[in-house]
Order: C-alpha cells, then sequence, then structure tokens
C-alpha cells in the first residue's frame, strides 16, 4: 500500500485551511489569549494554595464539583489542558489506597505548572513549548511542520488505547521506529459516531515520515506522509532497568511526563498482585486499572513475551502482546 | 515514616494547623533565596520536586519466576479462526461455540492461549446442567487451560475433567463424574456402557438422565440399545423420555421400527391425472404404546382435532428412521420432498427435519434446508424454529446457497438468518482447516 502523494496533499490542503488571514488580528487574539490564560493560572495557584493551607481532608467530602468548578474556570480561561486534568482529579477519591499521596502529587504538578507558566521566558524554549501544551495551548500544524525536518523510518505500530472523555473519544497510537529507535505518539480525536482513526494496525510497520511537537521530549507526532506498510515482527523487548532509566531521564526533561512508552521481555507473575517480571528478576507492576489482565497471563503461560504499554506513575498499562508464532495480540 | 509520608500528612492537615517538613536532599537542593516566605508555597514546591524524584527513582520490585505451563505438542488455531473465536466470545453467534471446539479438537487444533480466559469465563456461566461447553473448553484448551486454572480458581472446572480418574468416578461431585464418564466413552464407548450398566440400579434418576445424556452424545449403538428400552418403563418421567430420545436416534432400534410402523400408512405417493402427490393421513389418537416410546399426544393443551392429529403426525414423523421412506417411495430425500404434499408440507418439513436432526442424517438435512432456502412449496410458512435448528446442524458445505445479495428487503427473516448462520459456519470450519 503507497499512499504518500495523497497525504502529502491532504496535509497541504490543511495547511492551507489553517493560513492567517489577518495577522494583526491573530496576534491581537493571541495576545487576549495568553492575559486569559495567564489569570486562569493564577487563579489556580491560588486555589491549590487554599486546598493546601486548609489541609486536603476536605477534599474527600467535597465531591466531584469540587473539581468540576475549578475546571469550567479553567477552560473560561482558555486552558483545556488544565481542566482535563482537574477533571480527571474526581476519580483519585475512589483509587483505592494511597490517594491523599495522588491527590497531593497531582496539586504539586499543577502548582509546578503554574509557576513554570509564569516563569516561562526563564525556559528553554523546547521545555517552554512542553509547558504551553500541557496548559492547552495547541500549535497550528503548519508551525509543527516548520518546527523540524521530517523523520522518516520503519515505525513499528506497537500499540495503541482509546480513552474516553467529555464525550470526545481520543486514540493514542505508540510506535518506534526501527532504525533511530525513536519513541513517537500519534493522537487522534473524534466526536460521537465518527470513527477514530484506523489507518494504523498494531503490529505491522509502517515506512513513513514523521514530523514531531517540539518539546522537551518530542513525542507527539504527526504523519507526514505514508511509504509502505510491512508485516513487521516484535519488537526488541528490553529489560524493567532499561524502561526505568528511560523514563526517568525523559522525566528529567518533563516534570509532567506521566505516559511513557515501554516495550519489554518479560513474564507476567502473580505476587500476589499482579506484576511483570524480566529474566533479571525485576519486577514492574501493573496498573490496578488494568484489572486481572488474564489475557496477557494466558499467552505468556509463565515464559518471557514481548509486551508493549504504556508506564505510568501507578504501573504499567499492558496494550500488546507478541505470541510464540511472533503475531501481535491486542490486549 | 518517610518525607514524603510527612509531606502528605502536613497536605492534609493544611498548613494553617501545621510546619512544612523539610525535604532531605533528594538530589536536587532548593536554593535558600528561592524558598518564598509562604509556607503553603512551601509545601507545594517540595512535593513537586519529590514527585518527579520519586517517579524517576522508582526502583524495580523483585520476584521468583512463575511456574511455567507444559508445552502444548498440538499447535494453535490459525489466526483467522482465532479472530472468529473472538467474535464469538464477544457475543456474534455465541450459540456456535461448541461446534468451533468439537472442530477443533477433531482437527487437532487448540484454543488460542489469548483467548482462553474469556472462553473459560463463559464456559464458567454456562449452567451446570449443561456442562458440554466446559468438557469442550477444557479439552479445545489444552495444557495452557490447566495452568491457568491452578491459577484462578474460577476455572477449576477445567482440571475436573483433565485429572478424571478413578477417584472422581467413585468419590468425585456430580461433575467429575459426568467428566469421567464422558471421557471414558470418547475412548471406549463399551467400557462406559458397562459402567453405567453397573452402577444403574443404584442410580437416582438426575443420575439416570446424566448416564442416558453421556450416551447419547458420543460413540451410539445398537449395542446400547437394550438399557435405554428398558428405562422406557422408569418410574422417573425425565428417565422415560430420554431414552425414547435415544432410542429415536438409532435408526434400527425397535422403538424405530414401532415407529415405522405406525408412519408407513400415514404417507402415500399418488399418481393421477393432477400429476403425483403425497397423500397424508395423520394417526387418528394416540395410545399407550404410544405415549411409552416418547410420543407425546398434544391433547389437553387446548388443540382442536386437526391440530392435535397434525402434532401425532409430526411426534411419529420425528420418531422414524428415515429409511422407511427412501425404501418405500424408491425416492431419495431430495426427490420426495419435490413431489407436492400440499397443506401437510410444513408437518412433514418439521417432522423429518427433527428426524433427520436425531438420527444425523446429512443427506435428509441437505435435502430440507435446500427445499426450505428455494422457497418451500408455494405459499406455505415453514416453522422457523426448525429451520434455525437445520442451519446450525447440517454440514453447511453440502448446502446449495442462494445469493442474498440485491434483494436483501424480500427473503423472509428465518431464511435471511439461515444463510448467514450457514455462510457463518462454512467460514468457520474452513478456517479450522488451515
Amino acid at each position: 500500500m503507497s499512499v504518500p502523494a495523497t497525504r502529502v496533499a491532504s496535509v497541504a490542503e490543511r495547511l492551507d485551511r489553517e493560513r492567517v488571514k489577518d495577522p494583526k488580528a491573530a496576534a491581537r487574539r493571541a495576545q487576549q489569549r495568553e492575559t486569559r490564560v495567564a489569570s486562569g493560572l493564577a487563579e489556580l495557584d491560588r486555589w491549590l494554595c487554599d486546598q493546601a493551607r486548609q489541609g486536603l481532608a476536605a477534599s474527600q467530602q467535597a465531591g466531584y464539583g469540587h473539581w468540576d468548578d475549578i475546571a469550567a474556570r479553567m477552560v473560561d480561561a482558555q486552558a483545556p489542558g488544565l481542566a482535563e486534568r482537574l477533571r480527571a482529579l474526581a476519580s483519585v477519591p475512589y483509587s483505592g489506597p494511597g490517594w491523599h499521596g495522588r491527590l497531593l502529587e497531582e496539586y504539586a504538578l499543577l502548582h509546578l505548572l503554574a509557576v513554570a507558566y509564569r516563569r516561562q521566558d526563564e525556559l528553554p524554549p523546547p521545555l517552554r513549548e512542553t509547558v504551553r501544551s500541557r496548559i492547552g495551548f495547541s500549535l497550528r500544524q503548519a508551525d509543527v511542520l516548520a518546527g523540524g525536518p521530517p523523520v522518516r523510518d520503519h515505525w513499528q505500530v506497537l500499540a495503541r488505547r482509546d480513552l474516553e472523555q467529555d464525550r470526545i473519544r481520543a486514540r493514542r497510537t505508540w510506535l518506534r521506529g526501527r532504525m533511530t529507535g525513536r519513541d513517537a505518539l500519534l493522537l487522534s480525536f473524534a466526536v460521537p459516531g465518527q470513527p477514530l482513526d484506523d489507518s494504523l494496525t498494531v503490529g505491522t510497520d509502517a515506512d513513513a515520515d514523521l514530523v514531531f511537537y517540539p518539546g522537551a521530549v518530542p513525542l507527539r507526532a504527526i504523519v507526514l506522509a505514508r511509504h509502505d506498510d510491512s508485516q513487521g515482527g516484535p519488537p526488541d523487548g528490553g529489560p524493567v532497568t532499561g524502561l526505568l532509566a528511560r523514563y526517568a531521564a525523559a522525566l528529567a526533561a518533563d516534570p509532567w511526563l506521566d505516559s511513557w512508552p515501554a516495550v519489554l521481555a518479560v513474564t507476567p507473575a502473580r505476587a500476589p498482585t499482579p506484576v511483570v517480571r524480566d529474566a533479571n528478576g525485576d519486577t514492574l507492576p501493573l496498573h490496578p486499572g488494568a484489572g486481572d489482565c488474564w489475557p496477557l497471563f494466558a499467552l505468556s503461560g509463565g515464559r518471557p513475551a514481548t509486551l508493549a504499554g504504556e508506564w505510568t506513575p501507578r504501573g504499567l498499562w499492558p496494550l500488546t502482546a507478541w505470541d510464540e508464532g511472533g503475531r501481535a495480540v491486542p490486549l | 515514616v518517610s518525607i514524603w509520608q510527612d509531606l502528605v500528612t502536613a497536605s492534609l492537615i493544611g498548613t494553617e494547623r501545621t510546619g512544612v517538613p523539610a525535604v532531605a536532599d533528594p538530589g536536587l537542593p532548593i536554593r535558600p533565596e528561592g524558598v518564598p516566605g509562604d509556607p503553603v508555597t512551601l509545601l507545594l514546591d517540595r512535593a513537586a520536586l519529590l514527585t518527579v524524584a520519586r517517579r524517576g527513582g522508582r526502583p524495580a520490585g523483585h520476584a521468583e519466576p512463575p511456574a511455567a505451563a507444559e508445552p502444548d505438542p498440538v499447535p494453535a488455531a490459525s489466526p483467522a479462526a482465532g479472530r472468529r473465536l473472538a467474535r464469538m466470545l464477544g457475543g456474534e453467534h455465541p450459540d456456535l461455540l461448541a461446534e468451533w471446539l468439537t472442530a477443533a479438537v477433531a482437527r487437532d487444533r487448540r484454543v488460542p492461549a489469548h483467548l482462553l480466559p474469556a472462553l473459560l469465563d463463559r464456559a464458567r456461566r454456562v449452567s451446570p446442567s449443561d456442562p458440554e461447553l466446559r468438557r469442550l473448553s477444557a479439552e479445545a484448551g489444552g495444557s495452557r487451560a490447566r495452568w491457568l486454572a491452578g491459577l484462578n480458581p474460577a476455572w477449576t472446572f477445567v482440571t475436573a475433567y483433565a485429572e478424571a480418574g478413578q477417584d472422581a468416578w467413585r468419590l468425585g461431585s456430580t461433575s467429575q463424574r459426568r467428566g469421567y464418564l464422558t471421557a471414558l466413552r470418547a475412548r471406549d464407548p463399551r467400557a462406559a456402557r458397562e459402567l453405567i450398566l453397573q452402577s444403574w440400579e443404584a442410580a437416582a434418576g438426575p443420575e439416570r438422565v446424566m448416564f442416558l445424556s453421556v450416551m447419547a452424545n458420543a460413540g451410539l449403538s445398537l449395542a446400547d440399545e437394550p438399557l435405554p428400552e428398558a428405562a422406557l418403563d422408569d418410574r422417573d418421567a425425565e428417565v422415560r423420555g430420554w431414552a425414547a430420545h435415544l432410542l429415536a436416534r438409532l435408526p434400527g432400534s425397535a422403538l424405530g421400527q414401532r415407529m415405522a410402523r405406525r408412519a408407513r400408512d400415514c404417507i402415500r405417493v399418488e399418481s393421477g391425472v393432477r400429476g403425483t402427490r403425497l397423500v397424508v393421513i395423520p394417526p387418528a389418537r394416540g395410545d399407550a404404546a404410544m405415549r411409552r416410546d416418547g410420543v407425546t399426544s398434544g391433547q389437553g393443551g387446548g388443540l382442536q382435532e386437526m391440530d392435535a392429529r397434525a402434532h401425532l403426525l409430526d411426534e411419529v414423523l420425528a420418531r422414524t428412521p428415515l429409511r422407511t421412506w427412501t425404501d418405500r417411495f424408491g425416492r431419495t430425500a431430495e426427490q420426495i420432498l419435490a413431489v407436492p404434499s400440499g397443506a401437510w408440507s410444513p408437518v412433514l418439513f418439521t417432522g423429518w427435519s427433527r428426524a433427520a436432526m436425531a438420527q444425523r442424517d446429512q443427506e435428509w438435512m441437505t435435502a430440507l434446508i435446500n427445499w426450505a432456502l428455494a422457497g418451500g412449496p408455494a405459499g406455505t410458512r415453514l416453522d422457523a424454529e426448525t429451520l434455525r435448528q437445520l442451519a446450525r446442524r447440517v454440514d453447511p458445505a453440502r448446502c446449495a446457497l442462494p445469493t442474498t445479495a440485491g434483494r436483501g428487503a424480500e427473503i423472509p427473516p428465518p431464511i435471511r438468518d439461515a444463510i448467514s448462520v450457514l455462510r457463518f459456519r462454512y467460514d468457520m470450519l474452513k478456517e479450522l482447516e488451515l
């Protein structure tokens, strides 16, 4: 399947639509938005400080409205990224023992974001882009494409995960370049009744040009052109310590990073909660939200298998495993 | 207690009421001049620092390797077969699961490992009174299914089938006894029959039903006849019903011959000026001998006399050896169905279909379903439930599937459903050959 011409054409079309008609008006709008976001973040930081001053114990009784109110104010302040983070907090009190600690983590990272935005002029440009994208400033694709040269590789389609938030469905597709070893994340969105982008199949390789969004840890990308697809095969699974080291290095550059691609050669085990274990005996917990993960256990049969997933602060979310025949099995 | 816990505790109480614990060097010192005056900002700053430090510095855990499953010499079913099984477990034609599993076992293929949890969960939910799906899942799941059963107590029924030895027969639960007997029947029908004969006298009604159903499911032959023939006079109505059902499946049985005598004169071929046709005269009424052979009268159910007689004909036909008709008329099943039978054709369709399914007669099943799919006799409506069952039992490779393209709306729903089931089964069995 070779589709580069149509792909390039459709990207070019999108760029045409986005071309700024009136630079002066656009600059004025951008300035207005900065002002609103700045006052929104100041309000958020005051709110966070109030919480910590009065004590988070009160949040337990507060219910969903507690975070919905402040999230709605962030929507008004044109900071949708913050609103999304805040709405997600409503599930924290139901996430099991230790939730107070997780709530403090999230508040602290939001506070860090507010501080970072306030001091964005002091930040190196890639980190500034990371801060702005976490707040919810989205880049025009023209700017993404202008930002860096395309990276051509045989991208292994490792895994995908569909999430739903506020009736918008989001699909995350994780890729890894066979030649460059680079990780990439494609995002696509769909409103109800509309299908999600299905052009990449987990377990295949796509020879494609990707362009990465700027950031301290460039991960998100868009497909500029597709050249060819091939069967692929299992990726190289690494050890647990390798994953932890890569994640730590990434966190040092982007402290808000909370999902990181993992490709491991591991055996699932129950110890007694589900974990994955590598050949060195090192283990990582599976994410409690991922459930029993029985299909992963069944596929492995107590032997090492290649596993791709998302590493998060709460554990590994398993997404794809490769069976004895080398076939990708979405979990 | 860690510094992080101290910070969490302080945040719970609130900085209004407590101090902010100092963060001892987690790798990055906080410059004193950067420390703001407000303790709450201090708390959040320190929490942010520690959050990232803890996430980045998280150590790996350690565990012993888990016990591995025995290697399974049986190859997994093809990827296409696996994808179809996944769809079935997701709710598409779930009633065909048993056929998928039976076909896989017959072709020496096992269930793809990652689908076992969904299959075992489904088999577990099936009521214990219909243990066939459990047995088939255990068998088609192979050593991987047994290994999984060791990890999840909900799936222990798998090992009940796999490890059913003599002890299971003597001491086991009903389902373990059944598992043992089923396995023995598949391996050595005669030994299973001997075991049933030895245990029959001491067994109560429900267990006798289990014996007969195990007998019926595999290895049925005329050598099995004496036991069910005697059980036609059992005290328990359910045992009597199963015995009659079993004998009706044995075309050479005495019951079959009694039925043939009753049925013979009900249908005859007449050739006249209007061409050849089937003339049908249903039995007038049921008698005690017919009831003993499992025929239900249908009377007292508020049926009109003619409906009651049609019901009786259906019951008799369903138990009559199909060779009765091919021998008597000197015609094949297909040729018999081609002879017009007027208003009686729906009753003949149902009765013969039941007989064909019980006797597992593929020639008749094929002829009947092709007849139904081609529209059957004009102006009559064939029983949808019978058609539904036929479509699930006939060999789909032998059927003449009419094309449905472009005339979807004109095809009656039962026929459309039957065609879709036959297509589904055709593809399913093909994929299991891969």
